[in-house]
């Protein structure tokens, strides 16, 4: 067989191999291998050597124990591993260790930064094509939406006959080309105080039958280029998230109202931004939440506010990060209280804190030098009225306050300054404001800027992540807690990432429910 | 397949800068060889038992069954006991490593016949011990067929099997040809330039290109379109060389730093013009096991024809199945025993021009990475028939196009390591050898710093062929 023939001897024993048998063999004991060895090989196995050693010394002796916030990467650096018998015989000690030695490793900002530049200069790879991949990324850390055959039971319920909801409230309102529902004329003037009505007009709901709609529902822009799509979403899984908000809306009560919007990313925001010509940027699939919603139910597009906005030069995504800006945010606040005849804060009825450079998640994953040289900045909106953080970490509404302004503390995560990041079961804001009625907001990262801004419109603002949400911490289920705080309305913002395709929804915000 | 990404690698940093160091200073301050066997002995349970300690009895275990075997064999006469004892080495080894190994997949592969799905959860598998096995079983197998004398020395054996270098993934060194080298080392000052020259270049090889080319297929996965499933093929096939190689270089350096002289494991095998040539410059020591241990004892090519190809057959199998318990792993292996069936038998090979050759091997090796790498072989065919335009919807996306872009100059650096310059070496070393020899040190030196940049911020990395 020509596979294991030693024919020509390379396989057996290749021919260098050969030769080192030979001379290992050839050697009497006890005699010196041959010296052949010239200054400069000694010189640079020395040099080798005694690098190595140095670094050992230097992570032995004089690397730091603790890991300090590191302002170029964004987090904490790795402490000193514990040489424990659980970290030695649970496996984490390696781990832990490599972790802390290449977080302490000499010159370690020179050396990222030096080999990013060197990967630089054989990539030709541009920062648009880039944040194609930041995309790809981040899907992969979302769970699946539930099986066809559970969004089937979920959106059965749409296929009765196209009936015409009852009115009760002004008449049908059409949506404008920016997708937001146009204020309605009874509502409040911007120059009053905020006092809110307690009963909110309802707008009619044209009788829509799902196969109305096409079966496929897309995230896309209209440039120069053309049409470039980055999501498409099919309709029953839009609908499947339409009956689980159909659900939490009945929980409200008579007067209360949901309002739904889903945000796309900064990886496409960023791509409109930098088309030459920007002719839209459309997300088909609110307009089915809106009209299969119940009647508490309207849903506002993202896309089409801060595509406008866009349009007009307007900083509303990060580009470091994947989330918008704050500005951002406020837009969407804007247009999210009006569409349930509210009247939005100024920016001027908040205090302003602005800290610059800051570089996100983008950033912390890909970290290149354009990223570097053009950094984001973060402000943080914060009422000028007393207002308490208690994050609930018991039963019985038992609570622990928590630094909302800990605008300079060593967070893992810049974008956690936001209520400290998307942890904790429930968390709500106690505001000193004058206001009666209290707030739900159902949110994904994405909401950890907007949440702050609804603190001048409610009594209390309550939010929680349905990934994080624990009843066993809380005591009661997410409905029992909807109904024991009488929420009035609800806020779900998510982002493209957690909408129709993942398990946010259509899995934990449904099971939280209960039956 | 099993978790197995607990140890410390050599291309971290805790092994570059703590152990690494550490057991240089402690072997080279030891004159004492029986010292020196301790020094390394002691690093050697300290590598393997770091992070994962559990797994030490086992190998333990394994060394002295073998141990107390060959002592069987060497202290009897009658054939009836030497083979005995030489199949109670041979089962307990090779029955732990089924067991931690390959009972998940039998039981699930069965039960899944009887259409009970899976039953059993696959274990995790103790690091290295498809590699430790073959090596105590050279020992025993060796000593029973008196190619070599056995063991009396409990610790050289040890030495032998847990020897941190080629502990975890190879080469597979065969006892008959290290035995000498327990007893007796000499060690110059050109040895230890040469094996830390072989260690730069093997780190370099894992840091600087297999961990780029591995970003490509992470990100990638099988691909999207034409460009990405072959991008993606592509990306693996060098990453799975120098990741391998980049290892065994490190472990032949290594070893030569403290006298060992270990045989190659790679030759350039990429530049194969035959599927056969290639087998024989790619992991060269598990080629020698399974002729030396499978094949031969099964006849040979000294049988019929039919008897041939069932002998081809079990060895690449075999061969499949020692990289993982996997369908895939096993078609993979089926794959090649075709191959080289139909290269035997037609001889097609000899007749085509070099440079056919040369891109027909390299095209059935890329299809065969592209069987290894996916978990299944839907997804596999799936990848090729998307290379072969078949599946693809697209020839391009943006990940692809991205990819391209991104690691343009990796992968052209990546392919020309491939290629043998041993010509243009030897040829500008003549000219001028101390000019020669001052710019390989600058050149390693620069390539040590790249590889400190490289590990600079870096996440744990573990090698690719720990899983097997």
């Amino acid at each position: 067989m020509s596979l294991f023939s030693s024919k020509n001897g390379r396989h057996e024993a290749p021919a260098s191999g050969r030769r080192m048998r030979k001379s290992a063999s050839a050697r009497e004991p006890g005699r010196a291998a041959p010296k052949r060895t010239n200054g400069l090989r000694v010189f640079f196995s020395a040099l080798w050597v005694v690098l190595l050693v140095v670094l050992g010394v230097y992570f032995c002796a004089f690397a730091p124990r603790e890991g300090v916030y590191n302002e170029r990467e964004n987090r904490l650096l790795a402490n000193a591993p514990d040489f424990s018998a659980k970290s030695i015989f649970g496996g984490a000690l390696d781990t832990e260790t490599e972790a802390y030695l290449s977080d302490h490793i000499p010159a370690r900002e020179g050396a990222i930064r030096l080999s990013n530049a060197l990967r630089d200069m054989l990539s030709i790879a541009s920062y648009e094509d880039g944040l194609a991949i930041a995309g790809k990324q981040e899907d992969a850390l979302t769970s699946a939406a539930p099986d066809a055959d559970i969004l089937d039971d979920m959106i059965s319920v749409f296929d009765q006959p196209a009936v015409t909801p009852t009115p009760s409230g002004s008449e049908t309102d059409t949506p404008t080309p920016d997708g937001t529902v146009p204020p309605d004329p009874t509502e409040t003037p911007d120059d009053e105080p905020v006092v809110e009505t307690p009963s909110v007009p309802r707008r009619e709901k044209p009788a829509v039958s799902p196969d109305d709609y096409p079966e496929i529902l897309s995230v896309y822009t209209e440039t120069n280029s053309g049409r470039a799509t980055y999501y498409s979403y099919g309709r029953s899984n839009v609908l499947a998230v339409t009956s689980v908000l159909n659900r939490v809306a009945a929980l409200l009560p008579e007067d209360g109202s949901l309002v739904y919007t889903m945000v796309p990313q900064a990886s496409i925001g960023n791509l409109y931004v930098a088309a030459a010509e920007k002719k839209a940027f459309v997300s088909e699939t609110e307009a089915v939440v809106d009209a299969f919603g119940s009647e508490k139910v309207t849903a506002i597009s993202s896309a089409a506010i801060l595509g406008e906005a866009i349009k007009n030069d307007e900083y509303v995504y990060f580009r470091t990060d994947m989330h918008w800006t704050p500005y951002g945010t406020y837009l969407v606040y804007c247009k999210m209280l009006e569409a349930i005849g509210m009247t939005p804060a100024a920016r001027e009825d908040f205090s302003i804190e602005i800290e610059e450079p800051f570089r996100g998640t983008y950033y912390r994953d890909n970290p290149t030098n354009y990223m570097y040289n053009n950094p984001d900045r973060l402000e943080l909106l914060q009422p000028r009225f007393p207002l308490e953080w208690r994050r609930i970490t018991g039963p019985d509404g038992q609570y622990k306050l928590i630094d909302f302004l800990n605008w300079n503390a060593a967070a893992n995560d810049r974008y956690t300054i936001y209520l400290g990041g998307p942890a904790g079961p429930w968390t709500y804001a106690q505001c000193d404001n004058g206001q009666t009625k209290n707030c739900l907001v159902i949110t994904d990262s994405f909401g950890l800027a907007f949440v702050p801004l609804m603190t001048q419109n409610y009594a209390q603002v309550h939010y929680y992540d349905p990934r994080y949400f624990n009843g066993g911490i809380v005591g009661a289920s997410a409905k029992e807690m909807i109904e024991a705080y009488d929420i009035t309305d609800v806020f779900v913002v998510v982002g493209d990432l957690h909408s129709y395709n993942s398990d946010f929804i259509l899995g934990q915000l449904n099971t939280q429910l209960g039956d | 397949m099993g978790r197995t990404d607990c140890t410390v690698v050599f291309s971290s940093l805790t092994f570059a800068a703590c152990f690494l160091p550490s057991v240089f200073c402690l072997y080279f301050l030891s004159k004492n060889p029986r010292w020196r066997n301790g020094v390394l002995l002691v690093f050697s349970i300290l590598f393997y038992s770091w992070g994962e300690p559990r797994f030490l009895l086992l190998m333990l275990l394994s060394i002295g069954i073998n141990y107390l075997s060959a002592l069987g064999i060497a202290g009897s006469a009658r054939p009836a006991v030497r083979k005995l004892c030489m199949l109670l080495g041979v089962m307990t080894s090779l029955g732990l490593l089924i067991w931690f190994k390959y009972s998940a997949f039998a039981v699930n592969s069965l039960s899944g016949l009887l259409g009970l799905g899976d039953v059993m959860q696959p274990k995790t598998l103790p690091i290295g011990i498809s590699f430790y096995t073959f090596q105590v079983l050279t020992y025993t197998i060796d000593v029973y067929r008196g190619k070599c004398p056995v063991q009396k020395n409990l610790f050289r054996l040890a030495l032998y099997i847990s020897f941190f270098p080629q502990l975890i993934a190879g080469p597979i060194v065969n006892y008959s040809y290290i035995q000498p080298q327990l007893e007796k080392r000499d060690i110059s000052h050109e040895d230890v330039y040469l094996g830390l020259r072989r260690f730069i270049i093997g780190l370099s090889k894992k840091l600087l290109l297999a961990n780029l080319c591995g970003e490509i297929t992470d990100l990638l996965g099988g691909g999207s379109s034409m460009l990405g499933a072959w991008l993606s093929a592509i990306a693996f096939t060098l990453q799975i060389y120098f990741d391998f190689s980049g290892y065994s270089d490190m472990a032949i350096g290594m070893g030569r730093c403290f006298g060992f002289r270990f045989l190659e494991n790679f030759d350039h095998p990429y530049v194969s013009l035959s599927v056969s040539e290639f087998w024989r410059r790619w992991h060269i020591s598990l080629g020698a096991f399974f002729r030396e241990y499978v094949y031969i004892p099964l006849g040979g090519s000294r049988v019929n024809k039919a008897r041939l190809a069932l002998n081809l057959l079990v060895v690449w199998a075999l061969t499949g199945l020692w990289h993982g318990a996997s369908w895939n792993f096993l078609v993979w292996g089926l794959y090649y025993c075709i191959l080289l069936i139909i290269e035997k038998l037609t001889g097609v090979s000899e007749k085509l021009p070099r440079a056919i050759r040369f891109a027909g091997t390299l095209l059935l090796v890329i299809f065969g990475w592209v069987i290894f790498y996916n978990e299944s072989l839907t997804q596999g065919l799936g990848q090729i028939s998307r290379m072969l335009c078949f599946g693809a919807e697209h020839l391009s996306d943006g990940v692809a196009v991205y990819c391209l872009k991104r690691y343009l100059g990796v992968l052209l650096i990546s392919v020309a390591a491939c290629l043998p310059w041993t010509r243009l070496r030897k040829c500008f070393a003549c000219r001028n050898k101390k000019l020669f020899a001052a710019a390989e040190g600058i050149v390693l030196t620069a390539l040590l710093v790249l590889c400190y940049l490289s590990l600079a911020g870096s996440s744990y990395n573990p090698f690719l062929y720990f899983r097997f």
